[in-house]
């Protein structure tokens, strides 16, 4: 209540005064009544926002009772007003239907320490194992010698005696696992110290036992990898990498940072002589005869990284505690560490299948491909390559086959035939050729390949095999097939066979610059010797930007025509100096994307560059590959020869293909660990005529592996949704719960939206839905138009969907000019002002305008001898609808010691170090971007401690993306989990919220539109995940049925009622 | 084994259906004519192939086949809990294999059939291998099903790694002899080249290799004719076809030869060895490609293995 009596907009040059109008009655949607106790559980909030039912808020915030002050009732017209002026009816929302739950008494006073708690609950038992190892100042001394035994050795820590032991006897340790590359990727030893002593273990593999099956398994991700807490941007990454010579302004973060290698990060935290990663190389390179032979070496080296790491432990651990006070951060970073995919037989079906699959559409691809070269090969006739305007500059140059001088003196050996035939005519025949046949012996010794075919063909093709046909044996590697067996979409002449065009002009390859096209800029062909410019002229008519240039400049043209003239006259580098000023007026009226390179063919046509993703420095490889294969979609890139179907599927197939191309050696690379048939219960081994195997993946997650913290892991966290054009796309419907458990999860509805724009609401009006963001997060619908989305994309006059696009672009932290470049590659026909002016409408309307200019206030401050700083705040947003959001934004960001909204955690050392005044600038994007990721992170690690208070030990955590969530757990409990996954919603919300001072939360976010009840881990359960590779379907080709997706309510109906207190296990805690 | 039973299983839509519950007669002979004839084969998987006669054939957009027909039907039988593992391997396959024949592989497609709702899709299922000639229409080439036999105690089999008897799956797939052929001559002629080329694959092409004789000088042209006709004794030894049409074809007009080079083309045939004065000296000639429109020269001595190189499958 105290942050609604604030002023609002304090400062806003845009004051509306006008009279409140009567409140429409009609129209008014009907509240249903859910009346219990005589009282409906309907709420609603000052800007007629629905809110948690009563029954919820009283149990979530009980410290708080619902009232409205007079103060409030007032400020809520100002609300109401700026809403009106974005165009937002809050009469529009529909109300939803309220929801009665009994949820477990919270663990404390309210939300806030009822996270608290059930947080350190769940860390403390690791606490316990931990804090000893932080404080042990010195470890147990390392043995000497270590024992070449298959598993686990135990060392005693005063005589370093060896006995071995089925495991570690203590629970706290540092450990570190090698791998032998060449073997695999599980551990081959592995050391361990505890407080109390050292541990070793070897590999049965290494000592050559293979009595015992037992396996290590890394229980977290390798030591490399597994330092979170100092997370760098791309930029300061690249910086580390490049060993230069750092900028003065590079200096701060650089003190703070380091790459993240035990080495680096033993360097930044502990200092000292450099680590030796000498040994490591027999790991990586080495044989396990290698490794055997230096066993006492590799294991002491292994230790030493154990005793490297728990000094960094010893260091980084209270830094740690005093950067991410909340018990949450922790307790959640655990359990993202925790991953575990279950698989089936199914998954090596999926990997041979889309193998398979990929084999087939590349030996498709290959046979087109080989037919257009086929066909091509008849333009030797006649010279007619000489007009194709993709095939003129290939080499089409032909080899003859000729014989050798005959001796003199000596006849030529006669050649034995094997048959001379059944008839005496035949055998007449073959004795008047014969000495045809002798002339053999005349024949160059290396026949060259098809003489009389051209160069560029005869380089696709293979060389035949010496032997006959039947005396070739079957494993002889490839069978020998005539014509360009050797062609592939990689190759340089595919976009040439093909035909392909950009933006309709025949692409064309230069060796400096790549791939390009032509543009002529002359309207004859005079003086044109190799370039077949007719053929040019007559597909593409000179454009008007080029023609304009040349007819304004009548000395331009007649230097064209000249060209001979020209070099004899100029020296070579004033003629493209010449070229170049030319081109410079030109290159601002040529409206596509193709990239000047100061480069002209024959004196007659342009070579622009294709567009490369990287930037115009760079150069395009070859245009079938994955960034050019969605230009084909916007017809940008197309073939030239509109009767060539080949080149239209051989781009589907390069489609299709690239996917699995891209991910195939990590999909196939996941390590599965394959479950011992005797292990499984009974009711999965009972049917043996089908042997399922079942497995797991534990994925490779780097619990905070970015700067905001999020996780990172190469795969999964990455996995494409299923498409029908992707082959290999159903990877993740391939993650399959075994026989009597589901897959339970859901994703949070607009997550990041949402914490910006409640962090908005919170500091600018103390109320849910009083910004125009706000409003239009919680109840705006797409349905009537009221959303965000829609409201910008009518305001501008785009699409809903780009207008979507733009709008997370600038809640990431893009600026204008990134929209215009995004609103001008989503509508080709908008010229560059059209664009400009879309754009600054569009932040206008959305994040208003700065009081001042950053360029003024220094102007001023200069002029007074002082810094923007001192002289100046910050210059504030006025007037968007996301206003408030942003200025709440920039605040948390350009503090000195930034603060994740909702746990309170620090943004990276490398980037707090930059608060100078003239920093703030300077990683502002980025430090944005990392208030609301880094929020998001925060939520998500409350969800999943709230789960586990909610489950216990009944769900297991299988994966996390971003914002999506998934357990498993057994069929039976699975709609009392599709519960839990509510509640938590529910629950994280309102401690997010408490967090920034406000006590209710609204109805729309309270829970998840839908939670998945699920036997596969697709995205959502009626996917049937067909693909190239998956052409049936999951139902048919695997015989897997939809899931379900249950609302909160479908799931307390399933979950067997609203009291979740009465759950068995809840009731016994 | 040979039959004449006709097997209706061929129209997915309403005898499939009855074919599985009746058990067609012929298969059953044929199954009972395994284990009888060859105990050792009966094991599974294996395969039963037979030909049999339609009297009526399927219809499709593009041409009619009058009847009968023959039908080339290949009935797999596979361990059942692998059986829709390889059911999709078999189509897969069956694709590629009509694939490599093509003009354009990428006209062959596997259109799923719709079965009755009340068939589990683990147990029942069908496809057809359709080829397709832009906007002109397709043509089924083969078709493939999938059936999980119900409980019957006189079709088993042992499986041949574990030797346990088990109720084998049947996938049987049913070629149109006549349709096929004709689909693949519409594929031939199906190409979107300039040419008229008649693009039949070169392993089924009827006359693989033609021989022309291009003469300038009359003393020679009965020397050329020999070797000619020498060249047509060593091809039909080594087993290529050879076009003949007229005996051989002689000219003395270059022009002549490229008309009656465009006419091979047209034929579908593959190759023309193109002899002259020269290949009378040396033994060199020229090895004329229909696809490529080009000739490669070669010597005397790489007759015939270069060319059953090429046509070796």
């Amino acid at each position: 209540a105290s942050k609604a009596s604030r002023e609002h907009y304090a400062s806003s040059s845009v004051k509306i005064f006008r009279r409140v109008k009567p409140q429409q009655k009609v129209n008014k949607p009907k509240k249903p009544e859910n009346v219990e106790d005589g009282q409906t559980e309907y709420a609603e909030n000052l800007v007629k926002v629905q809110m948690i039912s009563r029954n919820l808020h009283a149990q979530l915030f009980p410290q708080a009772p619902r009232s409205i002050s007079e103060q409030q009732v007032a400020s809520a017209k100002v609300y109401k007003d700026e809403l009106r002026r974005h165009g937002v009816d809050i009469e529009s929302s529909a109300p939803v239907s309220d929801v009665q739950l009994k949820l477990p008494p919270l663990r404390g006073a309210n939300i806030e320490e009822h996270f608290h708690n059930i947080a350190k609950e769940q860390v403390q038992p690791y606490e316990e194992l931990l804090l000893p190892l932080v404080q042990c100042e010195q470890l147990p001394k390392r043995p000497k010698r270590w024992a070449f035994h298959t598993g686990w050795t135990a060392y005693d820590p005063e005589d370093g005696t060896a006995t071995p032991v089925d495991h570690p006897l203590e629970k706290g340790l540092v450990f570190d696992v090698e791998v032998c590359v060449s073997e695999g990727q599980a551990p081959v030893l592995a050391t361990a110290v505890s407080t109390k002593r050292w541990y070793s273990w070897v590999s049965p593999k290494l000592t050559k036992h293979r009595l015992s099956v037992e396996q290590l398994e890394p229980l977290d991700v390798d030591t490399d990898s597994e330092r979170p807490h100092y997370t760098l941007t791309s930029y300061q990454r690249a910086m580390l990498k490049s060993k230069k010579e750092p900028a003065a302004e590079d200096l701060g973060w650089l003190e703070q940072s380091s790459l993240n290698s035990l080495v680096e990060v033993h360097r930044l935290y502990c200092g000292g002589d450099a680590l030796s990663k000498e040994p490591r190389n027999i790991f990586v390179e080495g044989t396990l005869e290698q490794v055997r032979q230096s066993f006492q070496s590799l294991t002491n080296y292994c230790a030493s990284d154990v005793e490297a790491t728990h000094r960094i432990l010893r260091v980084l651990y209270p830094l740690y505690a005093e950067r991410f006070p909340h018990p949450a951060s922790l307790a959640g970073m655990l359990e993202m560490g925790s991953a575990y995919l279950p698989v089936n037989s199914n998954w090596e079906r999926y990997i041979r299948e889309a193998q398979l699959t990929y084999e087939d559409l590349s030996i498709e691809a290959k046979y087109h491909l080989g037919r257009r070269a086929e066909e091509a090969c008849s333009l030797l006739l006649d010279d007619q390559y000489r007009q194709n305007l993709w095939l003129w500059d290939e080499d089409w140059s032909v080899q003859e086959l000729k014989l050798k001088q005959p001796p003199k003196r000596k006849p030529l050996p006669t050649v034995e035939l094997k048959d001379s035939g059944n008839t005496p005519e035949e055998r007449r025949l073959q004795a008047k050729f014969q000495h045809l046949y002798d002339q053999q012996a005349l024949l160059p010794a290396r026949r060259p390949l098809l003489p009389g075919y051209p160069l560029w063909y005869r380089k696709l093709c293979r060389k035949p095999p010496a032997k006959r046909a039947d005396e070739i044996l079957e494993d002889d590697e490839e069978p020998w097939f005539p014509g360009a067996s050797e062609i592939s979409t990689g190759m340089q002449i595919a976009p040439k066979l093909l035909s392909l065009c950009w933006e309709g002009y025949p692409l064309h390859f230069e060796r400096e610059q790549g791939w390009g096209f032509l543009v002529p800029f002359r309207s004859d062909s005079e003086g044109v010797d190799r370039l077949p410019m007719d053929q040019l002229l007559a597909r593409c008519p000179v454009p008007e930007f080029a023609r304009l240039s040349a007819s304004k400049a009548e000395s331009d043209m007649a230097f064209d025509m000249l060209p001979g003239q020209v070099e004899q006259h100029l020296g070579k580098r004033e003629h493209y100096k010449k070229l170049s000023q030319k081109q410079q007026r030109l290159e601002t009226q040529y409206q596509g994307s193709g990239v000047w390179c100061n480069k002209v063919l024959d004196d007659c046509c342009f070579f622009l560059k294709l567009p490369h993703k990287n930037g115009p420095s760079f150069r395009v490889g070859n245009p079938l590959s994955k960034d050019f294969l969605n230009k084909f979609a916007e017809n940008v890139l197309s073939s030239g020869d509109p009767s060539c179907q080949a080149a239209a599927r051989v781009i589907d197939i390069a489609r299709m293909m690239s996917y699995w191309r891209n991910n195939r050696d990590r999909i196939m690379g996941q390590m599965v660990v394959w479950l011992d048939p005797q292990q499984l219960p009974d009711e999965l081994t009972v049917e043996k005529s089908q042997p399922i195997a079942y497995g797991a993946i534990c994925p490779q997650v780097v619990a905070c592996g970015t700067l905001t913290r999020r996780a990172m892991e190469p795969t999964w966290m990455t996995a494409s949704n299923s498409r029908p054009d992707r082959l290999g796309s159903e990877l993740r419907s391939m993650v399959q719960a075994p026989p009597g458990y589901r897959l339970v999860g859901a994703d949070v509805d607009s997550q990041e939206l949402w914490i910006a724009s409640v962090l908005g609401d919170a500091y600018a009006c103390g109320e849910h839905g009083a910004t125009p963001l706000g409003w239009m997060t919680l109840s705006g619908s797409k349905s009537n138009g009221s959303d965000m989305h829609s409201i910008t994309a009518k305001a501008v006059g785009i699409s809903r969907d780009h207008a979507k696009v733009i709008n997370y672009a600038r809640i990431y932290g893009a600026g204008q000019l990134f929209a215009e470049t995004l609103l001008r590659q989503f509508n080709p026909t908008f010229s560059a002002s059209e664009a400009k002016a879309k754009a600054i409408k569009m932040f206008s309307i959305t994040k208003g305008k700065q009081v001042y200019s950053s360029y003024e206030a220094s102007r001023l401050a200069i002029q007074r001898n002082r810094t923007v700083a001192e002289v100046f705040h910050r210059p504030n947003w006025q007037g968007g609808t996301e206003s408030a959001m942003f200025n709440r934004l920039e605040e948390i960001a350009t503090g000195s010691q930034p603060r994740t909204p909702f746990l309170g955690g620090r943004l990276s050392r490398a980037l707090e170090a930059d608060t100078g005044p003239d920093q703030e600038q300077r990683f502002l994007p980025t430090r944005i971007n990392w208030v609301v990721q880094s929020g998001a992170v925060d939520f998500l690690h409350l969800m999943l401690v709230s789960m586990r208070w909610l489950m216990g030990s009944h769900v297991r955590f299988c994966l996390s993306f971003h914002d999506e969530l998934r357990y498993l757990v057994k069929e039976e409990l699975s709609p009392k989990a599709a519960l839990a996954m509510h509640i938590t919603n529910l629950m994280t919300r309102s401690f997010c919220v408490s967090r920034i001072g406000l006590q209710d939360l609204p109805m729309s976010v309270a829970f998840f539109s839908s939670v998945e009840v699920d036997t596969v881990l697709r995205k959502e359960c009626t996917m049937d995940c067909k693909t190239p590779s998956n052409p049936h379907g999951l139902r048919i080709g695997y015989g897997i049925q939809p899931g379900q997706s249950l609302s909160v309510a479908e799931a307390i109906e399933e979950a067997g009622g609203n009291d979740v207190s009465q759950w068995d296990w809840i009731k016994k805690s | 084994m040979e039959g004449n039973t006709p097997s209706c299983c061929n129209s997915i839509g309403h005898d499939f259906v009855p074919w599985l519950l009746t058990w067609a007669q012929q298969f059953r002979n044929n199954f009972q004519k395994l284990v009888k004839d060859h105990p050792r084969k009966a094991k599974c998987p294996t395969l039963l192939k037979h030909q049999s006669t339609c009297p009526a054939p399927t219809s499709n957009s593009l041409f009619g086949v009058k009847g009968p027909t023959l039908h080339l039907t290949t009935d797999f039988l596979v361990e059942p809990h692998r059986a829709l593992e390889h059911f999709y391997n078999m189509q897969r396959e069956s694709k590629i294999w009509w694939m490599r024949l093509s003009s354009n592989p990428s006209r062959y497609r596997i259109v799923p059939c719709d079965l009755a709702e009340d068939l589990n899709p683990k147990d029942y299922q069908a496809i057809d291998i359709r080829t397709s000639y832009g906007d002109a229409g397709e043509v089924t080439v083969e078709q493939l099903s999938l059936v999980r036999v119900v409980d019957d105690k006189d079709f088993r089999l042992p499986d041949a790694r574990t030797g346990e008897t088990v109720q084998p799956t049947v996938i049987r797939s049913v070629i149109e002899l006549e349709t096929a052929t004709c689909a693949l001559l519409l594929d031939g002629c199906d190409h979107g080249r300039d040419s008229q080329s008649l693009l039949l694959h070169r392993v089924l092409a009827p006359y693989q290799c033609g021989i022309a004789c291009v003469e300038s000088d009359s003393e020679l042209s009965a020397d050329l004719a020999d070797l000619g006709l020498h060249l047509k004794h060593v091809l039909n030894h080594a087993g290529l076809r050879l076009s003949e049409g007229s005996g051989l074809f002689s000219t003395k007009d270059a022009s002549h030869l490229a008309e009656h080079l465009l006419e091979t083309d047209m034929l579908g045939i593959p190759y023309t060895l193109v002899i002259n004065e020269q290949t009378l000296r040396n033994g060199l000639m020229q090895l004329r490609s229909r696809d490529t429109r080009l000739a490669e020269t070669i010597h005397i001595s790489d007759v015939p293995d270069y060319l059953l190189n090429i046509f070796k499958n």
